[in-house]
Formats: C-alpha cells, sequence, structure tokens
C-alpha cells in the first residue's frame, strides 16, 4: 500500500491500490516514534476514566482487590473450602487469590480495551496517520500502569500471610513480560476482529470470566486433578499462571516446561496478531 | 510564496476510491450468521473518487469545491494516506499535516493543555517540541484560564478555535483543511486566516475544502470543482467558482456572499 523512497533528500510516499505488507523497517521505526503518544494516551486514558470518582487512580486498584474479596468469602465462607477466614491458611488463600487475579486483571482488561481501541480511537482512524497499531498498543500500556501499583499492594498480602521472600521473586520479571506479550497479541487480534464483528466487545466480558475459572487463579495448580493437567498446556494462560503462582507462592524458579509453553503461545498470538492486524489495518478507516 | 519552483508535491492518477459499505449499520456476527444460508450480499458500493488526475505543484494552493459527498474530505484523506485508494495511485512529497475534521480525537474529559499534547503527539512531535509550542497553541485559541479545564466545560466555537490552534502550529510541508475556517466568531476568522496565509509561506503545498466561495476565492491560487467524485473543472479560481455557482443554479451574489 505504502512505499516510503528517499529520493533527492525528499520524502515521497505512493498510496496505490495493491495491497502488501509495509516495510517492517519503516513500519517499526514509525511506530516507535509514536509510542510517547501511546504512552501518554494510555496515561490520561486512566485519568480521565477515573476522574468523577472521589477514590480516582485508587481505583485501578481498588477494582482487583473487591473483587478478590468477592471471591475469597465465595470459596472460603460459602463453599467452606480453603481455610478458616482468621486463621493463617484463609489469609493465603486470600493472597493467592490477590496474587492471581492482580495478574489476570493485566489480561482481561488490556484485551477488553484493546478490543475497542480502534472503534472509541476512531477520530484519529479517520483523521490522522498516527500508525494504528498504536491504539491497542496504547490499551496494553494503560492495563500495565494499573497494574504496576496493584502489585505494590500484593506485596503486603505477601508479607502477611508469611509467603517466602527469596531472589527467586525477581522471576516475576519475565514472567509478567511473557503476559504482556501475549497480551498484546490478543489486543491486536480482538482489536482487528473487532472493526468486523462489533458482537466481539460485548461477548469478550464472558470470554474472560470463563477463561478465570478454566486458569489456575482461584485455585491452585497443584489443586487441579491430574485427569485435567492437559489443560494447563491447552489454555494459553494456563502454563504461564502455574510459573507465576510457582514463584510466589513457592518461591522456586519456575519449570522450564510451563515457562516454554508459555513462551511458546505468547510469540505465536503476538505473531498472529500483528500480521493479523498490518493485513487489515488498511481497511479500518473505509469499516468504521 | 515559492511560486516560480514547479516541482510536483501531489501527483495523482487515475484515482478511484470506493467504500464498500454494509447495508447495516453495525456489522455483527448475528447478521453475518444470517447471510450465510443466502447468497444475498447485502453489500452497497459507493464510488467516492471516479479516475481522478490531478497534479498539485509546490508552491499551489488548492482550493477544492462542489456539493456535499462530492468527495472532497475523501480526496484529502486518500492523500493522507488514511483512506486506500481502490484503484491507481497518488505520490506525496513531503510530510503531510491533516485539519480534518476540527478537534481530531479530543478526548472532553481532558484538559484543553492535556489535549494539546496528545494532538501533537499523535502528528509525530516530540514532547519537547510540544512543550516549546504549547504557551503559543494555548494564546492563539485565545482560550484564557479554560486551557486547563476539561473541554467538556467548552464550548462549541472553543473547541474548534484549540483544534484549528492544535494544527497550524505544525510544521508540514503539505497542509491538508476541511471545512476548519469556519472556527470562532469574526475575529478569530479573520486571525485564522491570517495564519493560513502564514503558513502559506512555510508550506509547499495547501488544499482546503471548504463552501465558503469567498474564502475560497481570496486565498487559492488554483480551484477545483468536484461532482459525484469527478472533475469538473480545474483551473482559475474565478472561472471554476462562476461555473460552480452558476450549475447549482443560485444567484452567484448569493453564494459568493456566504460566509463560511
Amino acid at each position: 500500500m505504502e512505499n516510503t523512497e528517499v529520493e533527492m533528500d525528499k520524502k515521497v510516499r505512493v498510496y496505490d491500490a495493491e495491497f502488501s505488507l509495509p516495510d517492517m523497517k519503516i513500519y517499526v521505526s514509525e511506530t516507535k516514534t509514536h509510542l510517547r503518544f501511546a504512552l501518554e494516551k494510555a496515561k490520561l486514558d486512566l485519568k480521565a476514566a477515573n476522574k468523577n470518582t472521589w477514590l480516582g487512580q485508587l481505583w485501578n486498584v481498588m477494582n482487583p482487590l473487591l473483587l478478590s474479596l468477592v471471591y475469597w468469602l465465595l470459596l472460603v465462607v460459602i463453599v467452606g473450602n480453603g481455610g478458616s477466614i482468621f486463621a493463617l491458611d484463609g489469609v493465603q488463600r486470600l493472597t493467592q487469590i490477590v496474587g492471581g487475579l492482580f495478574l489476570y486483571r493485566l489480561v482481561s482488561t488490556g484485551l477488553m480495551s484493546g478490543a475497542k481501541s480502534i472503534i472509541s480511537g476512531g477520530a484519529f482512524v479517520l483523521n490522522t496517520r498516527l500508525p494504528r497499531l498504536i491504539l491497542p498498543l496504547a490499551a496494553v500500556i494503560s492495563s500495565f500502569l494499573s497494574f504496576l501499583p496493584s502489585m505494590l499492594l500484593y506485596v503486603l498480602f505477601h508479607i502477611v500471610s508469611r509467603n517466602p521472600i527469596v531472589p527467586e521473586l525477581l522471576w516475576t520479571i519475565p514472567v509478567t513480560a511473557i503476559l504482556l506479550l501475549l497480551t498484546t497479541g490478543l489486543a491486536m487480534l480482538t482489536a482487528t476482529g473487532n472493526v468486523y464483528f462489533r458482537d466481539i466487545a460485548s461477548f469478550l466480558p464472558y470470554v474472560t470470566r470463563i477463561w478465570l475459572y478454566l486458569t489456575p487463579i482461584l485455585y491452585l495448580y497443584s489443586e487441579m486433578p491430574s485427569s485435567v493437567e492437559w489443560m494447563i498446556y491447552a489454555n494459553p494462560l494456563g502454563a504461564i499462571f502455574v510459573t507465576w503462582q510457582q514463584v510466589i507462592f513457592e518461591g522456586v524458579t519456575p519449570d522450564i516446561a510451563y515457562l516454554l509453553t508459555g513462551l511458546a503461545w505468547s510469540i505465536g498470538l503476538f505473531l498472529i496478531g500483528f500480521f493479523m492486524f498490518l493485513r487489515k489495518e488498511r481497511d479500518f478507516a473505509i469499516r468504521i | 510564496m515559492q511560486s516560480e519552483s514547479k516541482d510536483p508535491a501531489i501527483v495523482i492518477e487515475n484515482l478511484s476510491v470506493t467504500y464498500r459499505t454494509m447495508l447495516e449499520k453495525r456489522p455483527t456476527m448475528k447478521s453475518a450468521l444470517l447471510r450465510m444460508g443466502r447468497s444475498k450480499q447485502e453489500v452497497k458500493y459507493i464510488e467516492a473518487l471516479k479516475g481522478l488526475n490531478l497534479t498539485i505543484e509546490r508552491g499551489d494552493f488548492l482550493g477544492i469545491i462542489g456539493h456535499n459527498g462530492a468527495g472532497k474530505s475523501t480526496l484529502l484523506r486518500t492523500i493522507a494516506g488514511i483512506l486506500p485508494p481502490s484503484n491507481g495511485r497518488i505520490s506525496v512529497y513531503g510530510d503531510v499535516t491533516t485539519l480534518l475534521s476540527v478537534g481530531i480525537g479530543f478526548n472532553p474529559e481532558l484538559t484543553g493543555r492535556e489535549n494539546i499534547r496528545l494532538g501533537g503527539l499523535a502528528n509525530g512531535y516530540s514532547t519537547k517540541e510540544i512543550i516549546s509550542k504549547e504557551d503559543e497553541i494555548a494564546e492563539f485559541s485565545e482560550l484564557g484560564e479554560f486551557i486547563d479545564y476539561p473541554m467538556k466545560t467548552y464550548s462549541s466555537g472553543m473547541y474548534s478555535r484549540l483544534g484549528f490552534s492544535v494544527v497550524t502550529h505544525m510544521d508540514p510541508d503539505i497542509l491538508l483543511i476541511d471545512e476548519a475556517l469556519s472556527a470562532g466568531d469574526a475575529a478569530f476568522r479573520q486571525k485564522a486566516s491570517d495564519r493560513i496565509q502564514l503558513m502559506m509561506e512555510k508550506a509547499s503545498a495547501i488544499l482546503l475544502v471548504s463552501h465558503g466561495l469567498k474564502t475560497i476565492n481570496d486565498m487559492a491560487t488554483k480551484c477545483l470543482w468536484l461532482d459525484h467524485g469527478q472533475m469538473m473543472g480545474l483551473g482559475d479560481c474565478d472561472e471554476i467558482v462562476g461555473a460552480y455557482t452558476e450549475s447549482v443554479g443560485v444567484g452567484a451574489a448569493n453564494i459568493i456572499s456566504e460566509e463560511i
């Protein structure tokens, strides 16, 4: 679609009807120069979203915290599984839910706001040459920016429930990075899909809810019956959340098999999302 | 204006743009599923531009006129690289800034100043460059203390004044303006048109879409008349504007005096 050549020190852009994947070098560098915009948009979106509430930005932490309490009450009080509210095992169960849900929110909000990013950024798509990829990226960055402070809160839970404090905790960084890659891939995929089928954004809340139950978050991977162990590998999020539990609750180096499975899912979904997006982004301005 | 140089700024060859519009307003999965059984395609093709050939030289100020839906905005968006051509090709020599609908992508929850920053970054400027221009933009827009209030508190005039100020403080080679001069009251309009003249000295080409025929006649060096996606005339503005007003069938004096 677009070729940029340097000719007589002048930039020439050529647009024609032929579809071709853009020159990767130029595409990546144009996206890079607009990353500053993505970061600023992500920050301002977060700010704007909670502007009229009394707690403001604190809601980015309050939301997953309250949700954790709801699931904890469900498990411990109603089902009566997972210890006593006032004993250490009950607190540990809460810590486990908080730790998992905070990380899961990184995926679910990234996915949800990513899906809507092209449609809600319609003004940018129709009126500027902003690389379209920036919009789902901004959604993922925004989700990451609200994840960071929630991890500070998690540290409190971690200490109170006497979970191990060991150098192995540094594994949280590569595990989060793998999950971010996967989230970015999914955000690009759903952003593209939602331009064609606006239902996707409406379906997603149910998809993320079911996905939450299928992933070791509310329960430990070690509590899963061995008959469903295959689900850890078949679920793109499964292995990543197992490594997360191994690192923060057991304080050990995660199993290499799980780590590689998670990485493989991430790279795969990122590449699929990226090329789907590139293949279709030319149509966005027409379809919005 | 460097009217002596005759390098091309934009070369348009046999350009057609076709929108493929679904008859349903919102494409949903349900309608796609319902369609699967039948061969009936509920798709409508709209030819916004049909085989347009045009060269815009450096130093040109091209005014584009035509009825609603003539393809004027489509032409600007295609030159900006926003809409893909369905046929033909466009070569653009230089950086393009678009002043399409005023107030692009402004978030009403954010302040004017925050939106200035977003608008600048979206156009590829660095944070440093934007901060250096921020006060100038704020001052030009005459918003006073409102610049630090959320934009949802703005009147529509204030909104479009800010939009105009943001884009006209970028330094593009090629400037595309779509119906933007209607920003604000009479005093601001005068200031806006002065600003465009000033930009013209720096920019290598300007394309202006407007229904304000007087503005077009006063400012543009060349005029293009589009009708249903086809070129009806190109050349001297007096001639083209005259022919257009005649075809519309309204008294020429009537239309010329109509302000934008």
